[in-house]
């Protein structure tokens, strides 16, 4: 905590350490997750490497069970019991990873903060609103409550909520899900950290509330300078709403590359895949190109390439061990064969 | 008998002071797909269920192949009919198949309510269904919980298939799917028209879907009808302001969200 603190309030020696952290808010380093499985450990997420810059948007985007979620909750040290992480977490230059747990919280609670997908399983449905948005100033900040009451007023008017001082009074239940998200989203700008991570934010919402989320999460950042790491399946919300995507496939990450880019020119058969087989609001097409067979989390993978089973470019030479990350221009990409193909994007 | 599978008309369902479902009217011909699209709340899973008895409408008529449903109690024999008449699938399969029974015995029970087959062609049929929907031999003898979500839907579009209905309803069946699953039931639901002359009723909140997968869609807002038409037409060329906001807000390339304009 007094590490944290001091960090803030001296930016000489933040500077000192940028070095560490090559001007990035946010290096994953090879990072791994692995949870007790009778004798053995079950891997979850397996060496990603992803840094966010200051103030920069990034999606992290994959099916369910890809490890996006657990990735998340690694960086905020929410990890099941008994879990083993290895690789490095730094944030501003300062190794989290291996940091202890008080500490983590005092991160936690002043510079990083997590939206949820079900803002519902999140916030005490017998406190009200304005106590939910109070709590963390008067707690974490040391923010006088008046003050707090006042501030909470003028977030929520941030998020869209106009009648603040009534919506303060009212309890969780009395709230449609698109306004409990933004209750959410309010409670992340009250500690004005420097990352949000956002996990599957609109996933619950109605497209139009959907989109009304996303532009207040954007404005808002943009306004106050704050980083995102926004996670979802929809790879058009994140190449609408980010500066840079990576995607997920059995605990890695399997391509990462400037949103424009890689919707553009995808440079992993998983991610065109992924792009070809959603359905177009623009185009009907007679069947739509899937990718054969189910995702699979990182432990059900076998040695090779996790996702040959289902590529169509597969090469035997594919199932000898997982492919390295390359860089081919601009992206990062773990395929072996991505030098040789194109591979169709957005049309 | 009539050229529509289904003719709804004038339906209306209260819950208590609330109106859910206020003057629906809409047609279904035979092998059509007719999606139902709108926000959450706006009163597509009431229509659904109105159409499959699963609630009694508190006013307009439904008919199906011809025949008035009225409510009330029915024997058996005329739920048997009317099951082979109309089915629906569900979002969450997990909670409407039975987490003790074996996926064959799943569709033989399906099979054994509505036909006069001995064991060995139960079985035989079963097995053909299940493969029909993309699933193996060795998944007849798995329980619910060793599928995952997209292996269970289509256990539960099996289960309503082998019935051989004239309609299926699906209430957002591939909502909860991964997207390459999703695709591949998608793809699986214009096979089985195609072979079969089925016709569909697709509820849906996404609009990419509903293009790619139905004929004619209606719009539904506060639990009236704003909008119907052609699906191609309807979404490249929405005319009622509520379609247009809905249209506007699918993400797709060179999309930004927006804020709503302060009522
Ligand atoms: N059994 C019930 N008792 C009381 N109200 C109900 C009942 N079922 C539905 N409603 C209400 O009727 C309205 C329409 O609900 P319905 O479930 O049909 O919406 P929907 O369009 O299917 O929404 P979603 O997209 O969220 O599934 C809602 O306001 C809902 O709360
Ligand atoms: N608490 C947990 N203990 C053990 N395994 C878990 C736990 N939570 C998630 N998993 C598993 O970890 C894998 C990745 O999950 P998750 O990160 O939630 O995926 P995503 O968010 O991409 O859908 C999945 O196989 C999931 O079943
Ligand atoms: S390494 Fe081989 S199997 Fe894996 S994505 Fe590339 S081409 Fe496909
Ligand atoms: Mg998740
Ligand atoms: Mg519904």
């Amino acid at each position: 905590m007094s590490l944290l603190k001091r960090e803030r309030d001296q930016p000489e020696e933040s500077q000192a350490e940028k070095g560490l952290s090559g001007g990035s808010l946010l290096d994953l380093r090879g990072l791994g997750l692995a949870v007790p499985a009778g004798r053995d450990w079950r891997p979850l997420v397996e060496e990603v490497d992803l840094s966010i810059g200051r103030g920069e948007a990034v999606g992290l985007v994959g099916e369910s069970g890809s490890g996006k979620s657990m990735t998340a909750r690694t960086i905020l040290g929410l990890t099941p019991p008994g879990a083993r992480v290895t690789g490095d977490i730094v944030f501003d230059g300062i190794r989290v990873t291996g940091m202890e747990r008080r500490a983590l919280r005092g991160l936690r609670a002043r510079r990083i903060a997590m939206v949820f997908q079900d803002p519902r399983a999140h916030i005490n449905p017998v406190r009200s609103i304005g106590d939910f948005l109070t709590e963390a100033m008067i707690a974490n900040l040391g923010v006088p409550a008046p003050e707090a009451r006042a501030r909470a007023v003028r977030l929520l008017s941030d998020v869209g909520i106009a009648d603040g001082e009534r919506r303060m009074r009212q309890y969780p239940h009395e709230l449609s899900g698109g306004l409990l998200q933004r209750v959410m989203i309010a409670s992340v700008l009250a500690v004005e950290p420097d990352l949000v991570l956002a996990d599957e934010p609109t996933t619950a919402l109605d497209v139009t509330t959907q989109s009304e989320v996303m532009a207040i999460l954007d404005e808002l950042r943009r306004e106050r300078g704050m980083a995102m790491l926004l996670i979802t399946h929809d790879l058009e919300l994140a190449a609408a709403t980010c500066d840079r995507l990576a995607v997920m496939y059995a605990g890695r990450i399997v391509e990462t590359q400037a949103a424009g880019a890689l919707t553009a020119t995808p440079r992993h058969p998983y991610t065109s895949g992924l792009m070809l087989s959603r359905p177009s609001i623009d185009q009907v097409v007679h069947r739509l190109p899937v990718i054969p067979g189910r995702p699979l989390a990182a432990f059900e993978a076998d040695d090779g390439c996790a996702f040959a089973p289902r590529c169509a470019h597969a090469r035997p030479y594919c199932a000898d061990g997982r492919p390295a990350v390359v860089e081919l221009e601009g992206a990062r990409v773990a395929c072996t064969r991505a030098g040789e193909l194109t591979l169709q994007g957005e049309s | 008998m009539s050229d529509f599978v289904i003719e709804a008309a004038g339906l209306r369902k209260e819950f208590g002071q609330a109106v859910a479902v206020d003057d629906v009217s809409f047609t279904l011909s035979r092998g059509q797909s007719l999606a139902v699209v709108g926000e959450s709340g706006s009163g597509k899973t009431t229509v659904a269920r109105m159409l499959v008895g699963l609630e009694t409408p508190s006013g307009g008529s439904i008919s199906v192949c011809g025949r008035p449903r009225r409510g009330g109690r029915v024997s058996s024999a005329e739920r048997r009919r009317r099951a082979r008449e109309i089915q629906i699938v569900f979002q969450d399969p997990y909670s409407s198949l039975d987490k003790l029974q074996r996926i064959g015995d799943v569709v033989e029970t399906s099979l054994a309510l509505h036909f006069p087959l001995t064991p060995a062609e139960r079985r035989r049929r079963a097995l053909e269904l299940l493969e029909a929907v993309g699933l193996a031999e060795r998944h007849a003898s798995m329980l619910p919980r060793q599928l995952s979500g997209g292996q269970r839907q289509r256990v539960a579009i099996a289960r309503a298939i082998a019935v051989e209905p004239e309609v299926l309803v699906l209430d957002e069946a591939v909502a909860a799917l991964d997207v390459s699953i999703q695709a591949q039931i998608l793809n699986l639901l214009a096979d089985i028209r195609e072979r079969s002359g089925i016709s569909y009723v697709f509820i849906s909140h996404d609009l990419a879907v509903v293009h790619q997968i139905s004929d004619f869609a209606v719009v539904m807002s506060g639990g009236r009808i704003v909008e119907r038409g052609d699906t191609r037409d309807l979404l490249r060329d929405p005319q009622e302001e509520y379609t247009q906001a809905l249209r506007a807000a699918v993400p797709r390339p060179g999309w930004k969200p927006t804020r709503r304009q302060p009522a």
